[in-house]
């Protein structure tokens, strides 16, 4: 397995850090990495892996009826909004 | 009369905690940059300079009697009129602002709670009744959405952002009467063990300033330690309610996965994360659980399963048996009392364990094989989730927004500045544990760890024993002790996180004191149950806290 590539995994979590920042994270990272190696050590053929809690939850009991809600906040929702232009929401530029 | 009320609480000064200006980004990077609290920046300067003093509250702890509840006897009081709800809340509003400056357990102070203690006022007044929890002061972690009330995460991505609802949670004790005095500091998105990762203040721990109130609930739980609110709820991921609970002597409930609604809770492990209860005795815990614990339709992974009167189950101490514990059987976890846990603390919780023989008990050793694989696979888990319900914060929907002239320069540039250092590495190392190739590697392994110690805890609570341990391996550290080191953090996370990946509920009782360079510090026993079996915990942590011998 690669070790951690500071580099990439900024681009793949959309996050900057500075120079001074990834030199730091680097090596914290690794580390932990490296502490995370205990898994590959244990015996584990034939277990199940497990997505959540061992107890059922209500999710598992099927679907909920195709019923319209309204939010009924929907001022404030809007009123919170960045910037706005007129009735629009204004947004940064998306397509390159 | 409530407006004249409303500008009292102004002047008193009960307004905003002070908020930081996201505007100055070059000092608010430098204390980023510092890892959040490096011996270099001011904050932890400040922190250390602090006395080791104690300002613990009175009538809370310690105590020269058994614990009781402040809602029962403030309610008591209210019906009969011998207190106002204004009243009430005027006493905590003025103690929260005694011990501020030393705790800093508040990120917001609400300036309505005069108002809304003079509705209630009213609202009895009239022969309405306006709930089990009329009047009670209950603070509220601030990972949790309280309408029109900031709402950071301990983040400061979430500079500002006042939410359009309230978690169901919120809504609930609402609804129960209760008056919501202010949110609470925490560990950035709940991503720590001592509170230190907020972006804003360091907490200090009541039993002693110079120390951590643990994390990350740490503001919640040292607001009940300090008598700054009659109870609080905080949230627990890897043990964030308990272990803060257990460092600042107070009762903690983590409940079992499904219990609560996780409605309107920042979301940090959505498969480990609960919302839960802290206060200053068992009774008080079991109230607010009865307030907020059902079935929401808005969380899709709450449960329907009927919620009892969880005060049914507490008898009070006169009227207890003789051995009030006969029948009943408990299993020590092995794997948490040799080896990496602070002798002191084994002592304390050994004495416990002999205390709860002395009630009839019958308590035993059990062994947890797949024990300590649980903290590595829980950092896999919880990292990776992170990694994911984190990429909501873009600065496009709410929050400070870092102008750039292209998309992913502007995600980049508004993460990078908005999340503190401990996010920053959990979100990376989730994300390396989610690339293509890596996941059998780390995520699927982990998932197949979840599954064992799912069984190890179905195997062992199967004899109907309820499981005892430590609720951390130490008492609370000196503020700044680990920062450098996120593994040691990591570490000391050793008791609570399986608990989390099994879903089972789990209580943090104060069961002891260490002394330690002159200061005396709590220790926490942890009983872990069932599923849905919180009854159980707090009819056994009740007839415990009744009978404990005071300190």
């Amino acid at each position: 397995v690669k070790p951690p590539n500071v580099g990439e995994l900024c681009e793949k979590a959309r996050l900057s850090l500075t120079p001074d920042e990834a030199a730091e994270i680097g090596p914290q990272i690794s580390r932990v990495v490296d502490w995370f190696g205990q898994l590959q050590e244990v015996e584990l053929d034939n277990v199940d892996p497990a997505i959540r809690v061992g107890h059922e939850v209500e999710s598992q009991r099927g679907l909920r009826r195709d019923e319209h809600l309204d939010f009924t906040e929907k001022d404030s929702m809007v009123a919170s909004v960045g910037e706005k232009e007129g009735v629009f929401i204004k947004v940064p530029k998306i397509l390159n | 009369m409530a407006s004249s009320l409303g500008a009292q609480a102004h002047a008193h000064g009960y307004g905003q905690a002070q908020a930081h200006g996201y505007g100055d980004a070059r000092s608010a990077r430098f204390f980023r940059n510092a890892g959040d609290l490096s011996p270099s920046s001011c904050r932890f300067r400040a922190a250390m300079a602090t006395a080791s003093a104690s300002i613990l509250a009175s009538p809370a702890i310690p105590r020269s009697k058994p614990a009781a509840s402040q809602i029962s006897r403030l309610q008591t009081q209210l019906r009969k009129k011998e207190i106002s709800a204004v009243e009430i809340v005027t006493e905590y509003l003025d103690r929260l602002r005694e011990k501020e400056p030393d705790v800093k357990s508040f990120l917001h102070i609400s300036s309505s709670a005069l108002d809304e203690a003079a509705e209630i006022d009213g609202r009895l007044a009239r022969g309405d009744d306006p709930g089990p929890l009329a009047g009670i002061p209950i603070a509220i972690k601030d990972n949790l959405c309280t309408q029109g009330m900031p709402s950071t995460g301990g983040s400061r991505i979430l500079d500002g952002y006042r939410p359009p609802y309230d978690a169901t949670a919120v809504k609930r004790l609402k609804e129960s009467g209760a008056v919501l005095i202010g949110k609470t500091n925490l560990d950035e998105f709940g991503m720590g063990s001592s509170t230190e990762s907020s972006a804003y203040q360091v907490t200090s721990n009541p039993w002693d300033l110079s120390r951590v109130p643990g994390g990350s609930s740490g503001g919640s739980a040292a607001a009940v330690a300090a008598g700054q609110c009659a109870c609080a709820l905080g949230s627990d991921t890897g043990g964030s309610i308990r272990q803060p609970a257990s460092f600042c002597g107070v009762v903690g409930l983590k409940p079992t996965y499904g219990r609560v609604s996780r409605f309107g809770l920042m979301a940090y492990a959505s498969s480990l994360d609960v919302v839960g209860c802290l206060g200053t005795s068992v009774d008080d815990v079991s109230l607010l659980l009865n307030a907020i614990a059902g079935h929401d339709p808005a969380d899709a992974t709450s449960s329907s399963k009927v919620v009892p009167n969880y005060l049914k189950a507490l008898v009070p101490a006169k009227e207890l048996p003789g051995n009030p514990l006969a029948g009943m059987k408990f299993g020590i976890i092995k794997e948490t009392i040799g080896e990496g846990v602070e002798p002191a603390v084994a002592q304390v919780v050994k004495n416990a364990v002999v205390h709860l023989e002395k009630l009839g008990a019958v308590v035993q050793e059990v062994s947890l094989p797949t024990f300590s694989l649980g903290l590595p696979a829980y950092y896999v888990l919880a990292a990776s989730e992170a990694s994911s319900n984190l990429s909501r914060y873009d600065g496009i929907r709410y929050g400070p927004r870092v102008v750039a002239d292209e998309l992913n320069a502007m995600y980049g540039a508004s993460r990078g500045q908005g999340f503190g250092a401990e996010v920053k590495r959990r979100i990376l190392m989730g994300t390396y544990a989610l690339s293509a190739g890596y996941y059998d590697a780390f995520y699927k392994r982990a998932q197949q760890v979840r599954t064992l110690i799912q069984q190890d805890f179905k195997k062992a609570l199967e004899d109907g024993h309820i499981l005892l341990s430590p609720v951390a391996p130490s008492p609370a550290f000196k503020i700044g002790e680990k920062v450098l080191d996120p593994l040691s953090m990591y570490l000391g996370d050793l008791m609570t996180v399986n608990v989390n990946m099994a879903g089972l509920p789990a209580l943090s009782l104060p069961c002891g004191l260490i002394e330690d360079e002159g200061s005396k510090l709590p220790v926490g026993l942890q009983l872990i149950g069932n599923a849905f079996e919180e009854e159980e915990l707090l009819r056994v942590g009740h007839i415990f806290e009744q009978t404990v011998p005071t300190w």
